[in-house]
């Protein structure tokens, strides 16, 4: 690994999630090598920790390989998708019993 | 139908979290410190005599599970995973020794023939799954593309990140269903893995277990652990988590696992009514005579 290699940025914002390439050379590209994460591990573990944090996660985040950053990108749109699958659970299961089927 | 009471006789004590369901990667709690088959100093003759005591007692309470099971026409879905040697099948095989073989299957499967590589990825599997008061384990199961065809490169980058995604809506479809789905990973160390593979080798009867194969995939240790994590974070879900069994010490992982496992349902004591053996009501003679034993081939007493 070194300054010729692209980093992958996962971009996160309320409409969802975009991977994105970037070339050494391009602008960002030294910010953004920066503070790129090399091991999946603490990209596991930077989800898990937002994730308990309740955190929107809006940002961007850099990684050093594209595996890393799809697993991140992934973990959180499944997130985002198991919330609405509950959701989706709650108000099918609702029978009109309670006040309202909670979100 | 006998007593409806919940089973307490024998149930092994429950730590409090786990109640609510295990964070991801926690481990199955292990034994207590005090118990002999973690101290050293204890006698293996004792730790033995412990250990088929304590096994004795939770084949009846698995026994309860099953008839209870079996009466509230539960489905359940117990996969175990792990890598080669890790004691999945130490595990099932305690499970299912005292069960009905008719409520309580074990499903294996090998390597998909060319027709099933080309139908739906969960379809082989599906055709598997329990209906009403039926339990299936999996020895090895669905996981296998997160795990050894990940790693040993038997499934494309596309089709693996396909399964990641839909495993856990398959997982979740099959749990609106009515099926209770429960996965145990097995973690077993690097020099406990070779030991175990050392002692196939050189054992004739277990010597089918190993094969080419699984020496390879022990060559990609670290790809392996790499695709486990993936695994585990992908698929560990509200509706099917995931338990880790620390399983280098073969015995207090069998305990270790099927205690976690009864703790985790709710299940009641529903025994059917103890049944007294009548005596034999005489039959009408009808002139029924034995045949000549010399009819009918015998195998020989040699013991």
């Amino acid at each position: 690994m070194n300054d010729h290699s692209p980093i992958f940025s996962v971009i996160i914002d309320a409409k969802g999630v975009v991977l994105e390439k970037i070339k050494p050379g391009r602008p960002g590209y030294r910010k953004a090598s920066k503070a790129a994460i090399l091991r999946q591990r603490d990209a596991i573990e930077l989800y898990r920790k937002m994730k308990a944090a309740r955190k929107a996660f809006h940002g961007r985040y850099s990684f050093r390989f594209l595996d890393t950053a799809k697993t991140f990108a992934m973990l959180r749109l499944q997130a985002m998708e198991h919330q609405i699958h509950d959701n989706l659970d709650r108000v099918q299961a609702y029978d009109g019993t309670a006040k309202r089927s909670r979100r | 139908m006998g007593k409806r009471k919940k089973s307490k006789v024998g149930r092994v004590p429950t730590e409090k979290t786990q109640a609510t369901p295990l964070a991801l990667g926690t481990k199955v709690p292990e034994m207590n410190a005090a118990s002999p088959l973690s101290d050293p100093k204890v006698k293996k003759k004792k730790r033995n005599q412990f250990y088929e005591r304590e096994l004795r007692r939770m084949h009846i309470e698995l026994v309860k599970l099953q008839e209870w099971v079996r009466h509230e026409g539960r489905k359940l879905v117990v996969i175990f995973e792990g890598r080669d040697a890790a004691g999945k099948g130490g595990v099932i095989k305690r499970i299912t020794a005292p069960l009905n073989p008719r409520a309580c299957r074990v499903v294996a499967l090998g390597t998909p023939t060319e027709r099933q590589k080309t139908q739906w990825y969960f379809q082989r599997y599906a055709a598997e799954l329990p209906a009403a008061g039926e339990m299936t384990l999996f020895d090895r199961s669905w996981y296998n593309r997160a795990g050894v065809e990940r790693v040993m490169g038997f499934c494309t980058d596309a089709e693996y990140w396909e399964f990641m995604r839909s495993c856990p809506e398959f997982e979740r479809m099959l749990v609106r269903s009515g099926i209770t789905i429960v996965k145990y990973w097995f973690s077993v160390s690097d020099q406990e893995q070779e030991r175990r593979f050392k002692s196939r080798v050189e054992d004739p009867t277990k010597r089918w277990k190993l094969s080419p194969m699984d020496l390879e995939a022990r060559n990609r240790w670290q790809a392996y652990s790499r695709a486990k994590d993936d695994m585990l974070v992908h698929t560990d879900i509200d509706q099917a988590r995931w338990y880790v069994v620390n399983s280098d010490n073969k015995k207090r992982a069998h305990l270790n696992c099927i205690a976690h496992f009864l703790n985790l349902l709710p299940y009641k004591d529903v025994m059917r009514e103890k049944l007294k053996l009548p005596k034999r009501k005489p039959e009408l003679r009808d002139g029924y005579a034995r045949p000549p034993l010399e009819t009918q081939n015998f195998v020989p007493e040699i013991y």
